[in-house]
């Protein structure tokens, strides 16, 4: 069962950040740390690494005042994020 | 312990709380989804002023007026995203998507109806008419839109 789950995807934190960035297109660091309840660290923790499997974008725009952090989903995290809850309907398929 | 599937009874229950967790993410997302009371109004007067100012006039103020456009939709998103800190794109996958299209279609058509009756015709009126139909159609397809997506986000991942 193992290797058709996504290792990264796969940790719970990491798994809402996913489902959340798959439903909208991206969102500000402020809006993923209120929606899983966790503190700054913890959610620059899972962000890194979803940016360092290459499942994740950030970006910082400048020219709007204060700058803020805003997280979205490569393509290439958006199919292991697909793959992942394909396997995970298989799952119940029977 | 092991079903017929090869799934173990442990997975499984993995299995359905990691969709569970998925689902209250994507409930989340959707009340995220609410839009500022000002974005389909606005949205609406940007598409509703767009329509006679490419439909009357030279082509150089043509030019002039897709630019200003293209400038106070991109003004628009930002305002919407500082204020939301989300943003979702209009051609999102599911039922919304029919919406984003049919908004897009509105403005297409009423756009080549007005460059059309004003080129042809000596109807003002009727680019008018057409302006007043971008408002409204903008602002209610937006509202279905809203409301579609956050079904979409609700409904089963």
């Amino acid at each position: 069962m193992t290797e058709v789950f996504d290792e990264i995807v796969h940790a719970p934190n990491r798994l809402k950040i996913c489902a959340f960035l798959d439903a909208i297109d991206s969102a500000e660091f402020s809006v993923l740390r209120d929606m899983l309840g966790v503190a700054d660290s913890v959610l620059s923790k899972h962000v890194k690494a979803l940016q360092d499997a290459g499942y994740a974008e950030v970006s910082k725009p400048t020219g709007q005042g204060r700058v803020k952090t805003w997280v979205k989903l490569t393509p290439r995290g958006r199919r292991a994020y697909a793959d992942h809850v394909a396997a995970l309907k298989r799952l119940f398929e029977h | 312990m092991e079903n017929v599937t090869g799934w173990g009874s442990s997975e499984i229950a993995s299995g359905s709380e990691q969709l569970a967790a998925i689902a209250q993410a994507r409930a989340a997302a959707a009340d995220r989804l609410t839009t500022p009371w000002w974005y389909h109004p606005t949205l609406g007067l940007l598409c509703a002023a767009y329509v006679p100012a490419v439909s009357f006039g030279a082509a150089a103020w043509r030019a002039v007026a897709v630019v200003l456009f293209v400038c106070a939709g991109a003004a628009l998103v930002q305002a919407y995203r500082r204020q939301t800190g989300v943003w979702v794109s209009g051609f999102h996958r599911g039922r919304s998507r029919r919406w984003a299209i049919a908004t897009s279609l509105l403005l297409g058509l009423t756009v080549a109806g007005g460059l059309a009756t004003a080129q042809l015709t000596d109807r003002g009126w009727v680019v008018w008419l057409l302006s007043a139909v971008a408002f409204v159609g903008v602002n209610a397809f937006g509202r279905a839109y809203d409301a579609a997506l956050r079904a979409d986000l609700r409904a089963r991942p």
